[in-house]
């Protein structure tokens, strides 16, 4: 064996794998980069999810012909020409890498009209090879096109999740840059659509409102100003808490980061206005000292290590209790309700999964049904609807659970769709193994006749597939000595089903070959393990049941197409209404 | 004068029901809490959902039934100033005697109604006629119980056996406990088909005939709440009539249940409990029982299962879910065989060893696909099924 250094192309690749896991984090570089070249208006056109082509065009400075090959090739910045300079400008994370990192993993063609030079011009990087520069001409500014994102990483192009969640990604990226730098017009384009188009030279309140869809006289200013750094931001009016914290931008020195110690200083201002799970959206723009944080703790960036946190965190608390303080909302506001004894008083429940992506009303709404044509709630253009206080849930009659999504009213079948729940556990786990089983005290005799009892060395090895084990007495009677642990703990009782299943394929209800009645004999089991309409629920359950609804309902594994969900949009209620 | 609910009227017919007493809250809020439980919560006749006061003789019985099951205690922390009776529902008399803080409470009966005051509180609810309230039967003194068991005894049987019964319906007779006596001594027995609870007392033998009798989950339930409040002298037992009949105290603080009993068959227990277990390992009781419940913490519902692995002074429990992780806990034990690996369902390891109060264990063994018997004391025995872990 030798030790050999990695081809280049490889170690791009690999760093490539760091700074663009997904179209998202490519079109973040290539619109940060047309950021610093103070770029004024920027374009970002993708297709196919970003997979076939992600472009970003700016009228920014430009890049000389003469650098362009520079420009591309890896840990080449035009942004730390000293070792001096390196502590001023950390704050910015450059590395030099995006340009290279893209071009390892695409078709890359970038093309530039500087504003010094006469003459433009166009360099392509294919698989990390970089061709020649050709003069090119066009408008002052960069186009960066990269096309055919990971076609030579199988294993990473893999990865990616449908075009429509890819673009739905790349637009929350791009609504959490165009609240970092509110001067800057930002347009997004999807396969020809336009999604947004965020004008240059806004007000940032007019901004915040744009993107996050709260009207803006329900978003109340932040400011403050102290040794350890500055900050103005904007805060939505408690009652627009929702849960989880992705309605929180925070901005430090014209990045986005994730910081929970500051996004917690927010809650700890709001105390006693909110639940605190939730959080009303809200954008903060910090700015430190550059030598007063290290953004290098990861490649991307998000994170950073700030040296005066808890000066920050104050800071941020009080401008969040004075601007509260100022709105007249502290006495104000009701504390939360106690609504959980009477559950249909629509008891507060908000189980993380169906909480929007983000308070900003991008709600992800991706259980639409199929019938209907448009799928409200993937829509990037500027949202108007008013987001409401925390989901809630209404259980009624113990059978159907109505919650609310984007732009819908959502009734779910609470047996449905743990049946379906149920069906792909066990499908899941017989593809793993044997089902575990409990062996029983006392054998539990059935009453299964002659004919059934002759089946059983035939249906056996199903059987003890899935933890059942069956043992003869004699013509006629048998009894169960082995039950699945999972039907146990559903309390089913292992007497009667067996001898439902096995009268199933006495009487032929059953496929004759045991191994074609899997899915039919694991769907009985689902059935039979499943919740049934009239019981109640505990939270947890319900917790469970929903988070998994999504995952569930895209599977297509379940033996019998009952629905599970049923969906009526707003549309159909004003229909009705006769609003419409 | 006006009640805050309803206006009661001043002038009532006295009727031959009238009553008038004046109780200690406290008292009265825990028989009223203790009787009502039998009361089933969804019940097409209101009558069933009603607790009968009955006041003569210096003391207050409350009485109520769910036709199956008749619980009867009296207090003796009252002041009759009238005798007679009131038939309202419990679960807001209930509410009422838990909302007020006087201390003491008048209550009385105005025809079908009854008006219970404190100091500033005055409520008139809305009951029926006595006469339609079914019968609930005391202990009848009169006849020699077939057995006599100390409260604190009958209360510790319960406690280590009601737990394993079964909830869900079942072929055999194991919605509740098995009390077999024999002689001098009572065992009672409960099981859900996936183990089996058996624990053993001496008991004061009254009359010759030895019996087996199973008795109902829900009446051992109310009984041993009864025996938490009133753990004092012996609980007298007789079967007769096709029903069971608890007597505990005597005089103005007495108590009955009465039940029917499970019919159909009880397993039979005694050639489930394995006698040809020949690995003993001692173990202290709180560590293995810490140790169990650490390793649930990582089981999920479709393989609710953890692995005890034994190898000398050694004991492993280790446990997976699929999606979430692996757990690993050591014990200390005394054991010295070959390597030996066997899975259990951990609720019904923790299920025996909560109730367990001696500081050891024995866990008995034979092998990983046959059933591990748990001893404590010497009166107490548990067995538990295996489950399958790959
Ligand atoms: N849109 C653009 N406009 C002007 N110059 C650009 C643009 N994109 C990239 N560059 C130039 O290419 C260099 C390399 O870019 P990049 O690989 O993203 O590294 P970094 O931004 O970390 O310097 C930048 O330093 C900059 O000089
Ligand atoms: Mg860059």
């Amino acid at each position: 064996m030798s030790i050999r250094p990695l081809p280049r192309v490889l170690v791009d690749q690999i760093a490539a794998g760091e700074v663009v896991e997904r179209p998202a984090g490519a079109v973040k570089e290539l619109v940060e980069n047309a950021v610093d070249a103070g770029a004024t208006q920027i374009e970002v056109h993708i297709a196919d999810g970003g997979r076939s082509l992600v472009s970003v065009r700016d009228n920014g400075l430009g890049i000389a012909p003469d650098e362009l090959g520079l420009a591309v090739s890896p840990h080449a910045t035009s942004k730390i020409a000293t070792v001096h300079d390196l502590d001023a400008i950390l704050t910015m994370g450059f590395r030099g890498e995006a340009l290279a990192s893209i071009g390892a993993v695409s078709r890359l063609t970038v093309r530039s009209q500087c504003k010094s030079a006469q003459e433009g011009g166009e360099i392509r990087v294919e698989g990390g090879r970089m061709g020649d520069v050709r003069p090119w001409s066009g408008a002052q500014g960069t186009i960066v096109e990269a096309e055919d994102l990971f076609h030579n990483i199988p294993a990473r192009a893999a990865f990616l999740k449908s075009p429509r969640a890819e673009a739905m990604r790349v637009g929350e990226t791009l609504m959490a840059m165009a609240l970092a730098h509110p001067t800057v017009g930002l347009r997004f384009v999807v396969d020809g659509k336009q999604r947004f188009d965020y004008p240059a030279n806004e007000d940032t309140t007019q901004r915040v409102a744009a993107v996050t869809g709260i009207p803006v006289d329900a978003l109340l200013r932040l400011q403050a100003e102290e040794a350890a750094g500055q900050l103005v931001g904007c805060l939505a009016r408690p009652e627009f808490a929702r849960h989880g914290t992705r309605g929180v931008h925070l901005i430090l020195n014209g990045r986005p980061i994730l910081d929970r110690s500051l996004t917690h200083a927010i809650r700890e201002g709001l105390r006693g206005l909110i639940e605190p799970t939730t959080l009303p959206p809200a954008v903060l723009w910090i700015s430190v000292p550059p030598d007063r944080v290290d953004v290098n703790v990861h490649p991307t960036k998000s994170e950073v290590r700030l040296r005066d946190g808890s000066a920050l965190f104050s800071m941020i608390r009080m401008a969040v209790r004075r601007a509260l303080d100022e709105a007249n909302l502290v006495p104000k506001m009701p504390l939360p309700q106690q609504l959980d004894e009477v559950k249909t008083a629509w008891p507060a429940r908000a189980p993380s999964n169906i909480s929007p992506s983000s308070a900003a009303g991008l709600e992800t709404g991706l259980s639409s049904s199929p019938t209907s044509e448009k799928a409200p709630g993937f829509d990037f253009g500027p949202v108007t609807r008013s987001v409401r206080a925390v989901e809630r849930i209404l259980v009624l009659r113990d059978s159907f659970l109505v919650l609310e999504e984007a732009d819908a009213l959502v009734v779910i079948d609470q047996h449905a769709l743990h049946e379906r729940m149920m069906f792909e556990r066990l499908k899941d786990r017989v593809g793993q193994g044997e089902l575990p089983r409990q062996a029983l005290l006392v054998p539990e005799p059935i009453q299964i006749g002659a004919e059934a009892v002759e089946l059983l060395p035939q249906w056996q090895p199903l059987l003890t597939r899935l933890g059942i084990e069956v043992v003869e007495l004699g013509p006629g009677s048998a009894a169960v000595q082995s039950f699945p642990v999972l039907l146990l703990e559903r309390k089913v009782s292992p007497g009667p089903f067996v001898e439902d299943l096995l009268s199933r394929a006495v009487s032929k209800h059953l496929p004759p070959e045991p191994e074609a009645a899997l899915d039919e004999v694991l769907d009985m089991m689902a059935c039979k393990a499943a919740i049934k309409a009239g019981d109640c629920l505990s939270d947890a359950e319900l917790e469970d049941l929903l988070a998994q609804r999504e995952a569930i309902e895209r599977s297509t594994n379940c033996p019998h197409g009952r629905p599970t969900t049923i969906r009526i949009p707003v549309e159909d209620l004003e229909r009705r209404f006769h609003r419409r | 004068m006006d009640g805050p609910i309803l206006p009661v009227e001043t002038t009532m017919p006295s009727t031959a029901t009238a009553m008038k007493i004046v109780c200690d809250r406290t008292a009265l809020a825990d028989a009223v809490s203790l009787v009502s439980g039998v009361v089933a919560a969804r019940s097409p006749s209101p009558v069933l959902q009603c607790l009968r006061i009955t006041a003569g003789d210096g003391q207050l019985r409350f009485s109520a039934t769910d036709l199956e099951i008749g619980v009867a205690q009296t207090i003796d922390e009252v002041d009759v100033q009238q005798e007679g009776e009131v038939l309202v529902p419990a679960d807001k008399l209930s509410q009422i005697v838990k909302a007020s803080d006087d201390p003491t409470l008048t209550l009385e009966a105005e025809g079908d109604r009854l008006r219970i005051r404190g100091l500033g509180s005055n409520w008139s609810l809305h009951g029926f006629p006595v006469s339609e309230a079914p019968e609930v039967e005391d202990f009848d003194e009169s006849i020699t119980a077939d057995y006599e068991v100390p409260a604190v005894i009958l209360r510790k049987q319960i406690q280590r056996t009601l737990f394993a019964a079964a909830n869900e319906q079942s072929r055999y007779a194991i919605n509740g406990v098995l009390f077999e006596r024999s002689g001098q001594t009572l065992r009672c027995v409960a099981t859900d088909g996936r183990r089996l609870a058996l624990s053993s007392c001496s008991c004061e033998k009254t009359t010759d005939q030895d019996g087996n009798t199973i008795v109902p989950s829900k009446a051992l339930q109310l009984l041993g709440k009864l025996l938490d409040a009133r753990a004092q002298g012996e609980v007298r037992v007789s079967i007769r009539d096709g029903r069971a009949h608890f007597g505990i105290g005597h005089g103005s603080r007495n108590a009955t249940i009465t039940s029917t009993l499970v019919e159909g068959s009880f397993p039979p227990w005694s050639d489930v409990v394995p006698k040809d277990n020949d690995i003993h390992v001692t173990m202290d009781t709180s560590s293995l029982a810490g140790a169990v419940r650490r390793a649930a913490l990582l089981t999920s519902q479709e393989s609710r299962g953890v692995k005890l692995t034994f190898s000398a002074g050694n004991l492993v429990i280790t446990s997976r879910a699929p999606d979430t992780g692996e757990a690993e806990i050591r014990v200390d034990c005394n054991y010295d065989g070959d390597e030996l690996s066997i899975g259990f369902n951990p609720g019904y390891l923790t299920d025996a060893l909560k109730i367990i109060d001696s500081p050891e264990i024995i866990l008995s063994l034979k092998g990983p696909q046959k059933p591990g018997v748990l001893k404590a004391d010497g009166e107490f025995i548990y067995v538990v099924m295996p489950v399958s872990l790959d």
